[in-house]
């Protein structure tokens, strides 16, 4: 056993009711398992309803409840693109968002196509970082491949200015080759740990391939647990200093703070 | 700032419940072999793994069983699982073969096998098991909820083993478990927020099982979770290696 205090920021939580999985947001539980795990600070955000605005005041009201140990991710949909703009100016310039989220199999189109560059030119202007859900392989998931992660390759060169987060790194195998490839030739594409499929070996490979300075822990709280997310990466074979990279200095620099904002 | 144990490895035996030992053709899978299977449970502390072959799983099982055999080669650290198809396989010969290798547990994937887990298919077979004491392991990908109740509640002195449980089967697997008292679940896919609290008040400590579905998943990232559930030593035994070692009746 080996303690160590180090800074643990998590890239990748939800907020907001899911009975389907018999789970409530209720903030004391989310502390309390923050804590197990040794997480100092979450970024929530919240995609299923038809309104962003709805969406984006959920995480408002759940982050100004705690705002040391949470944080806000917006999220916009194309589907209603004259809202999308406005709604960006209030999430980043009045809810203090930090960040987009986006889920491309919510749209018919890929997530390169030209229909959600409005978006991105926003938050290319803005310096916004924008995650985005990312899955690639076989299985029953067929509508995700609009977010598949080698479509970012071409969106990370047409938008320089954004730092693309591939949440889950594509999840299978097929994604995963996909994301590091992408990561590999564009310096502002990130990797993202969260999964539900993620392979024995699969950190030590994003280590291998990529160094360990793009590479973000995530939880997907409240559908897997943080600790489950922080032992993918302690149990790890990798060094220490990549450890405290993945699990939160590296968050430190794609969201522009200072370690004094996050430490609890 | 947070506070981790950044060079984990279990405090308590472990006896993973869940491992595939063998190459599969669709893929390059990380750890295919013995050695590499025996290494990565020395880096967080897994002593004994019971251990299936995906050959037998996804085409041959007497084939499947045969080359597990070999790969296992009388490491003592592997426990062999053994994978049947009760709507294909000479139950005599199979059962003479799990005689002849000292099987304590049956693998079944009935829709990788193309076959309802109803009852007049497998009857017979989970007669057997039952007669045999011996404990049968089923992940929950594999068969229909409606089937599979209606044909285990006939069994109520079988033991079985539902795997692979993942937060998408929250709605109907939390009421399965509970409705089946002989039911015991391994949590390597498990990992919903709460996901033990939610397990030890449905069916209790003595039935939940440590299992990892190494090599599709690291055997780490459980072990470790469980290990910061704030529960007796005893309960975090019971469930890493006590609870298989009494259903499968050996001593590790």
């Amino acid at each position: 056993m080996n303690i160590i205090n180090t800074l643990v920021i998590d890239f990748h939580s939800h907020v907001g009711r899911m009975g389907n999985y018999n789970i409530i947001d209720d903030m004391d539980w989310y502390v309390k398992n923050l804590d197990a795990a040794g997480v100092d600070k979450s970024f929530v955000s919240y995609i299923f309803d038809g309104k962003a605005s709805n969406c984006n005041d959920i995480v408002y009201e759940f982050v100004q409840k705690n705002p040391k140990r949470f944080g806000g991710f917006a999220h916009v949909t194309p589907h209603y693109m004259d809202e999308a703009i406005p709604e960006l100016d209030r999430a980043f310039n009045k809810l203090e968002m930090k960040a987009l989220k986006i889920y491309p199999p919510f749209y018919p189109r890929p997530v390169n196509h030209e229909s959600w560059y409005p978006i991105f030119e926003w938050c290319n202007a803005n310096k916004i970082p924008v995650k985005s859900h990312t899955q690639y392989g076989p299985g029953e998931f067929k509508n995700d491949d609009s977010g598949r992660p080698i479509l970012f390759l071409d969106l990370a060169q047409k938008f320089p200015n954004i730092n693309w987060i591939l949440a889950h790194s594509g999840n299978m195998e097929e994604g995963r080759i996909e994301s590091v490839q992408a990561a590999k030739e564009c310096s502002n594409i990130y990797l993202e740990t969260c999964s539900s499929y993620g392979d024995h070996g699969t950190i030590e490979y994003f280590v291998d391939e990529l160094g360990d300075d793009r590479i973000l822990y995530g939880s997907d709280l409240p559908l897997i647990d943080a600790r489950f997310g922080v032992g993918r990466i302690v149990t790890a074979k990798i060094s220490e200093d990549s450890k405290r990279k993945i699990l939160g200095l590296n968050a430190l620099k794609v969201l522009n703070i200072n370690e004094s904002e996050i430490s609890i | 700032m947070g506070e981790v144990d950044i060079d984990f490895k279990s405090s308590v035996p472990v006896f993973d419940c869940n491992v595939s030992l063998g190459r599969v053709h669709t893929r390059r899978l990380v750890v295919d072999s013995a050695e590499g299977t025996i290494s990565a449970m020395d880096h967080v502390g897994v002593g004994h793994a019971l251990i299936h072959n995906p050959y037998g799983v996804n085409y041959d099982p007497v084939h499947g069983n045969n080359k597990l055999m070999e790969s296992i080669n009388g490491i003592p650290r592997f426990i062999p699982q053994f994978t049947c198809n009760p709507a294909t396989f000479d139950l005599d010969s199979f059962s003479k073969n799990v005689e002849i290798n000292n099987i304590k547990a049956i693998r079944m994937e009935p829709h990788k096998q193309n076959f309802p887990f109803v009852n007049w298919i497998v009857g017979e077979c989970m007669e057997w098991i039952v007669n045999k004491q011996l404990t049968l392991f089923i992940p929950v990908t594999e068969f229909n909820p409606e089937e599979f109740y209606n044909t285990i509640k006939m069994y109520p002195n079988s033991k079985v083993v539902l795997c692979d449980l993942h937060y998408s089967h929250v709605p109907w697997a939390l009421p399965l478990l509970k409705a089946l008292p002989n039911l015991y679940v391994e949590v390597s896919k498990f990992s919903i927020s709460d996901s033990l609290l939610r397990l030890l008040e449905i069916v209790g400590a003595s039935r939940i099982l440590y299992g990892s579905k190494f090599p599709y998943q690291p055997m780490g990232p459980q072990l470790y979770s469980l290990h910061r559930w704030g529960i007796s030593e005893s309960t975090l035994k019971a469930i890493c290696s006590g609870n298989l070692e009494a259903i499968l009746g050996i001593n590790i």
